[in-house]
């Protein structure tokens, strides 16, 4: 099994399309291939914080539940930019999401004893707290699902090796 | 899962040498938590300027660490980064631990 993905379209326009197959490992190699093409061409470092947490909680919710931690599945993935951000579209062949719609992803109380905190729960949430909208739809034997996040305004500071994001610099 | 741990000022800091708690680490972490953490009375830092990225995984695992101390034991947290923050943020788990911008200034908070 190819444990790599494949690497983002360089070109300047989008959309950059990654294939990759179910594998926990993968998704850490797909948000690098990701981050890095996002980095390159301008996009705020709020946004590819958005995209990485995002993407790795979608990637993590379709080896799980939609191909129930089975490797070698494929999974599809696309970015792109439009008039209100960018949008991110995940297409797998896994289970349909039960009923046939996504998760509500709510805030739940932590206002408890530290036995009683949460251990999950959390991806759904913050999808849910990223994405400008939000669609799933099942077609064809294969789950799509298509979000946007909205555009943010900070510039990129690229993860080369030795720079440090806490200050003290 | 490469956790160091040390004792600074008579308090255990655990240093994650990984860029990243997700999916595939959750349970090396919490278990390696679980080894280093044993035994270990009052206050520990874990120390997470090395780690770039965590899913909502690794966000549980850190909690699951919490859980497992013992009522004595504390669990402080140090050096988030930029995206460690926003899922600390995003989840209102910023609320929930005591974080720190450094080690040093967590070692220089009393408790």
């Amino acid at each position: 099994m190819n444990r790599r993905p494949a690497s983002p379209e360089p070109a300047d326009s989008t959309p950059f399309r990654l294939h990759i197959e179910s594998d926990p490992y993968a998704v850490g190699e797909a948000l690098s291939a990701l981050a890095d093409s996002l980095c390159r061409s301008g996009a705020s470092a709020a946004l590819i914080q958005s995209v990485e947490i995002v993407v790795a909680e979608v990637l993590n919710n379709i080896m799980e539940h939609a191909y129930r931690n089975l490797p070698g599945h494929p999974i599809d993935i696309e970015l792109s930019r439009n008039a209100d951000g960018w949008r991110l579209r995940f297409t797998d062949r896994g289970r349909p999401m039960p009923g046939e719609i996504l998760p509500e992803g709510r805030h739940q109380d932590l206002d408890v004893c530290r036995a009683h905190l949460p251990e999950g729960g959390f991806g759904w949430m913050m999808i849910r707290e990223l994405a400008g909208s939000l669609h799933y739809r099942r077609e064809g034997g294969r789950n799509l699902l298509e979000l946007v996040l909205p555009s943010a305004e900070s510039p990129c500071r690229c993860r080369t090796p030795g720079i440090r994001f806490e200050d003290g610099g | 899962m490469d956790l160091r741990s040390e004792i600074r000022n008579g308090v255990l800091v655990v240093s994650v040498q990984d860029g990243r708690i997700d999916a595939a680490r959750a349970i090396r972490f919490k278990d390696g938590m679980r080894e280093l953490t044993a035994g270990v009375k009052g206050r520990i830092i874990l120390d997470l300027a090395e780690v770039e990225f965590i899913d909502s995984s690794g966000l549980g695992a850190i909690v699951a660490a919490m859980k497992q101390l013992d009522p004595a034991q504390t669990l402080d947290l140090a050096c988030l980064t930029p995206t460690v923050e926003k899922v600390f943020r995003l989840t209102r788990m910023d609320k929930v631990f005591a974080i720190h911008d450094s080690v040093d200034s967590a070692l220089a908070t009393s408790r």
